[in-house]
């Protein structure tokens, strides 16, 4: 059962322009997530009108809020997802716990953020103000980090765990990032015991490979074992509503995306 | 560490990754380094993917360096989207003469059609 009305329940997938078609031929897709910067709330992409039109519910998926910036939260941001969650009507919005701002420059990708005391009095301000513009709920994704800050206060779970509760937000938990803290932050298997599980609302799983000691969530790789491993130990311990395959680059035929899918079903419904 | 502190922390280690900075003191340089390999390479994928199929053509093998090299040089500016990031790629490689000025119509045709990846 998910915690969120309406949110997602099954197995879903991200719907990329690449792969529209396929998306939409695939069988046993429940959900699809869409990212929010690649929409025009006033012209969906028709392929995503299709999946609507069938029922299938599709959630925006932030990357440029920057909630965990430090500089003032870019409104426009926050409002266009907004937008974007009102014209497909999703039950839920997300981002990540992330910056991509800083000093007049982008990243072009989600950089993690010390976690500290102070770090998390930015987040949790900045998340306040999003939910205060969003019309849906706020998921948070936690990211795969290459490179740690120092002088850690809080581990990764119990900073997740303290950002939801003060802020209310719904957490949105990617397992293969999961993965890339523990083989790259040499983060302890103890996460689960601290991450609050009842407030997950859908799971992500993504291919990636490891390389020198280190992990890199490339989304352009298979799901491994190890993601696979970590997925099927949350949903022992708490089984979230949903679970979401995310491909983002040398996509391969559908079979192989339908046999993922159907990996991540019978896990889930183990 | 106030938020002005981690202001200046943030911008630190974004110009180290992006802008050819110094590590920050106590995060490990190689992991530094690793970081901002991963970000040009992101970039680089998204402009290739952004740049229409006759720059690709004209440049094959060179396209990869000629964008890295762009990529270390122009450090993406707030406000600045990857399309425009793109445009202004394409902008020096008519500047140059790699691109001839009949590329303008081609390049019309592109800005036009609606829908091109954004980074994620």
């Amino acid at each position: 059962m998910t915690p969120v009305p309406g949110g997602p329940e099954g197995v879903g997938i991200g719907w990329r322009r690449e792969i529209d078609l396929t998306v939409e031929r695939l069988a046993g897709v429940d959900f699809v997530e869409v990212v929010a910067e690649d929409l025009h709330a006033d012209a969906l992409p028709t392929s995503l009108e299709v999946l609507r039109a069938r029922g299938v519910p599709a959630l925006p998926h932030a990357v440029s809020l920057s909630l965990g910036g430090a500089e003032p939260l870019r409104h426009d941001r926050v409002e266009h997802l907004a937008a974007v969650a009102d014209v497909l009507d999703a039950p839920l919005a997300s981002d990540h716990v992330a910056f991509v701002r800083a000093g007049g420059l982008e990243s072009g990708h989600l950089l993690p953020v010390p976690r500290t005391r102070e770090a998390l009095g930015v987040l949790v301000d900045n998340v306040r103000a999003a939910q205060a513009m969003l019309g849906v709920p706020l998921a948070l994704e936690n990211i795969a980090p290459l490179l740690a800050w120092p002088d850690a206060e809080m581990s990764e779970g119990a900073f997740l765990a303290e950002l939801c509760e003060r802020t209310g937000a719904w957490l949105l938990l990617d397992v293969a990032n999961l993965h890339a803290s523990s083989v790259n932050l040499g983060q302890d298997a103890g996460v689960l015991d601290e991450l609050p599980l009842e407030r997950v609302v859908y799971v992500h799983a993504a291919g990636g490979v490891e390389r020198d000691g280190v992990y890199h969530d490339t989304h352009a790789h298979p799901l491994t074992e190890p993601v696979l491993d970590l997925f099927a130990r949350l949903c022992a311990r708490h089984r979230p509503p949903a679970v979401l395959l995310e491909r983002d680059d040398r996509y391969p035929p559908d079979d192989e995306l339908a046999a993922e899918l159907a990996t991540l079903r019978a896990v889930h419904a183990r | 560490m106030s938020r002005e502190d981690l202001a200046r922390r943030q911008a630190e280690l974004l110009a180290a990754l992006v802008a050819g900075g110094p590590a920050p003191d106590g995060i490990d340089p190689a992991r530094v380094a690793l970081e901002a390999d991963a970000l040009r390479a992101k970039r680089r994928r998204v402009l290739a993917r952004l740049l229409p199929g006759d720059v690709h053509t004209v440049l094959g093998d060179d396209l990869g360096p000629r964008l890295d090299a762009w990529i270390t040089a122009h450090p993406r500016r707030v406000g600045v989207s990857m399309r425009a990031d793109a445009d202004a790629f394409l902008a020096t490689l008519r500047a140059d003469g790699t691109l001839s000025r009949g590329f303008r119509a081609m390049r019309r045709r592109w800005r036009l059609t609606p829908g091109s990846p954004h980074p994620r």
